[in-house]
């Protein structure tokens, strides 16, 4: 163990500071009335954050998705090995589309100068605050979403949560995060130069969400 | 650009008082930032209710601050992240340098951390030739203009667009001159994408780290603490003892009381939690994961009932944009990494109250910060309580403060004793104020630097206790 470490414990251990008199109120944010509400909420909220929102159902999934990259010229994709709507992606790619795997090391200069658009397959998703959950992991690369000047993330409807504290309070959150946890709830912006928004700060210029209206 | 040090604060409060651009500058960003808390908090009882949780939660992690740093420290190194512990800046210093050089990094992309500017990181870095880059927009204009943030969240505020691309012009090839935020932002990003694919090491902060999980919380909009803590191979988290939550549902109420409180945003565009160094089986994510958790001075601040709460802070920046000393001089002024009310009561136990000099009564203790703190931290009452420490000895009980009675003057002593005899004794001091009103026409016109902004007091011709008797009797 660390001498400092050892020492700074020691200092504090010297305080017996008294716990809050004040009994803790729950927190109680944003609640959903029903499904419809939830949704709607979702896709303003993101819209709001300068995001491009369709909703489609299932089986036109691909065409959507060929449509989209079609409409914003976007030759070279990315996307992760597995995921539920992992054919839909094949089907509108094609010969545009390929797969991250291979180690950063090896495919970081492709990563950030061949590649048009990252699309990544959301966990879940917030509606109070028009936010993507994104569970990275081997089928589904972190940098994905960050790296590419075009971000599209698909989401299933059934997955949009009401608040950040439900997310939180999910089993799978508290017993085994992933190596990273990440909320999205727009494209990269930075208000840094004279509070004026100016999107595509560092990551994606554009973000496209594609909800999933029946799964 | 000379050093600015709290030992010089009114000349460098002057200074920026008689520069119009920072006015201006200050005057613009400031409106802006009110506006966008006002309107996020915009109803009262939901706003009530959030910044009390968040407050609450504050108090409850750090009533067991020692117990979570250890429970913390143990989820992590399950997790495979690596936990560092620092006293000092030194120390934080010389374990993030052994780290970049067992890499052989040249190169550091740092993401924004006010803690690493707390230990002069980039300079201690720069000093073993390694280059820290900033990476946050406002970071990196500050960092190529060999300037320091004059804000904690936004780090350029002192700076209009004018200056900004004029500084581009200098220090970045092919730059032409412009007025046009999305082009400035371009040049910056298109500089920046290099550096984040060569960095050997990047280095983050941390908002929040959930004992709980193992897990460091960083909030951000542009996606370059993704990029610090995603594409080099090592990543280096380092933040203050004090940021330590309970349990996950911890962190919900503290980022929606964080975002809303510093920039209006009902969330920002990423909050990235990182649990471990990348798995198995991964294809990106850093190799290795490495916490620092700094104290300097924080302990001293935990060791008093009252001072703690100065530990609750979150950072958000409100109480600098709702405070008219800041909103007038700007940051640079009070010469210390945190600036505005939280640096008048942080920096003190970061420098000693002899170092941060004048800070704890640069305030016209008007109280609005204190009002603004979404965790509830009684500003101006600290600020108060560190006036007594620094003019006085330490109680009894109490350990003395780093530079504890600093300020303290044996002839106000004196003055101080002397009027206090005369208030209890009526009778010399009626012969005081008697006195006092002969002797008026032979004040001196000029009171040294009290008589500044102030007109020479004229004693009123009757007492107030004359004035009183004489109403009594009608």
């Amino acid at each position: 163990m660390s001498e400092a470490k050892n020492r700074i414990l020691a200092r504090l251990r010297q305080v017996n500071p008294s716990a809050p008199e004040r009994p803790e109120q729950p927190y109680a944010p944003y609640l959903g009335e029903d499904a419809p509400a939830r949704l709607a909420r979702f896709c303003s909220r993101l819209e709001a954050a300068h995001a491009e929102v369709v909703r489609c159902p299932q089986q036109s999934l691909a065409a959507q998705l060929q449509a989209m990259v079609k409409g914003a010229s976007l030759t070279r994709l990315l996307a992760g090995n597995d995921g539920p709507f992992s054919a839909a992606i094949s089907q509108a790619g094609g010969s545009r589309l390929s797969c991250f795997d291979k180690p950063m090391s090896e495919f970081k200069a492709v990563l950030f100068t061949d590649v048009d658009a990252g699309i990544s397959q959301a966990w879940g998703a917030i509606a109070d605050t028009g936010t993507l959950v994104l569970w990275t992991g081997p089928n589904e690369p972190r940098s994905l979403s960050l790296v590419p000047p075009v971000s599209i993330i698909i989401v299933a409807a059934s997955a949009i949560m009401d608040n950040f504290a439900q997310l939180l309070a999910k089993p799978q959150c508290r017993q085994g995060l992933p190596t990273n946890l990440l909320l999205v709830s727009g494209p990269s912006k930075t208000a840094d130069i004279q509070q004026t928004l100016a999107y595509g700060a560092h990551g994606p210029r554009q973000l496209y969400v594609v909800v999933v209206e029946d799964c | 650009m000379a050093e600015h040090s709290p030992r010089r604060f009114t000349p460098q409060a002057q200074e920026a008082l008689a520069s119009p651009v920072i006015r201006q500058n200050f005057r613009g960003a400031m409106d802006y930032l009110r506006k966008a808390r006002s309107n996020a908090f915009s109803d009262p009882v939901e706003a009530d209710a959030v910044l009390a949780k968040a407050e609450a939660v504050r108090r409850r992690c750090l009533s067991q601050l020692p117990a979570l740093l250890e429970t913390l420290e143990q989820r992590c190194t399950a997790n495979g992240i690596q936990v560092h512990w620092a006293e000092t800046p030194a120390e934080a210093n010389a374990i993030i340098r052994a780290l970049c050089q067992r890499e052989d990094a040249k190169l550091v992309a740092k993401g924004k951390s006010m803690v690493s500017e707390e230990i002069g990181l980039n300079k201690h870095l720069a000093g073993l030739g390694i280059d820290c880059r900033e990476t946050d927009m406002g970071e990196f204009i500050v960092q190529l203009d060999g300037d320091r943030p004059s804000h904690i969240i936004m780090p350029a505020i002192h700076k209009n667009k004018d200056e900004i691309s004029a500084t581009f012009e200098q220090h970045l090839p092919d730059f032409e001159a412009t007025r046009d935020v999305d082009q400035l932002i371009a040049a910056g990003r298109q500089a920046l994408r290099e550096k984040f694919q060569a960095a050997e090491v990047g280095l983050t902060g941390v908002n929040f780290a959930v004992a709980e999980t193992g897990t460091l919380c960083l909030v951000e909009n542009e996606g370059n603490g993704r990029m610090c803590s995603t594409i080099p191979r090592v990543h280096i988290a380092v933040t203050g003892i004090e940021k330590v939550v309970e349990q996950l549902s911890d962190i919900a109420p503290l980022y929606s009381a964080l975002t809303r409180s510093a920039t209006g945003q009902a969330i920002t565009t990423y909050f990235n939690m990182v649990s471990s160094p990348r798995r198995p089986g991964e294809w990106d994510g850093p190799e290795e994961v490495h916490l620092v958790l700094l104290d300097n001075g924080r302990s001293q601040a935990f060791a008093d009932d009252e001072l703690r709460q100065t530990l609750q802070c979150i950072r958000c920046g409100a109480c600098m944009n709702h405070c008219p000393v800041y909103g007038r001089i700007g940051g640079h002024a009070y010469g210390t990494v945190y600036p505005g009310p939280i640096g008048k009561i942080i920096s003190p136990h970061l420098l000693g109250l002899d170092d941060a000099g004048e800070l704890p009564t640069a305030s016209s203790l008007c109280g609005a910060c204190g009002e603004v703190c979404p965790v509830g931290i009684p500003i101006p009452a600290l600020l108060q309580r560190l006036r007594v420490e620094a003019k006085h000895g330490a109680s009894a009980g109490h350990p003395p403060l780093k530079g504890q009675g600093a300020k303290a003057n044996r002839l106000e002593a004196l003055a101080m004793k002397g009027f206090a005899w005369l208030a209890r004794h009526p009778r010399c001091y009626r012969a005081g104020t008697w006195l006092a009103r002969r002797l008026a026409p032979f004040y001196p016109r000029r009171l040294g630097a009290w008589g500044q902004c102030r007109v020479t007091p004229k004693p009123a011709p009757k007492p107030l206790s004359q004035l009183l008797k004489e109403q009594r009797r009608v």
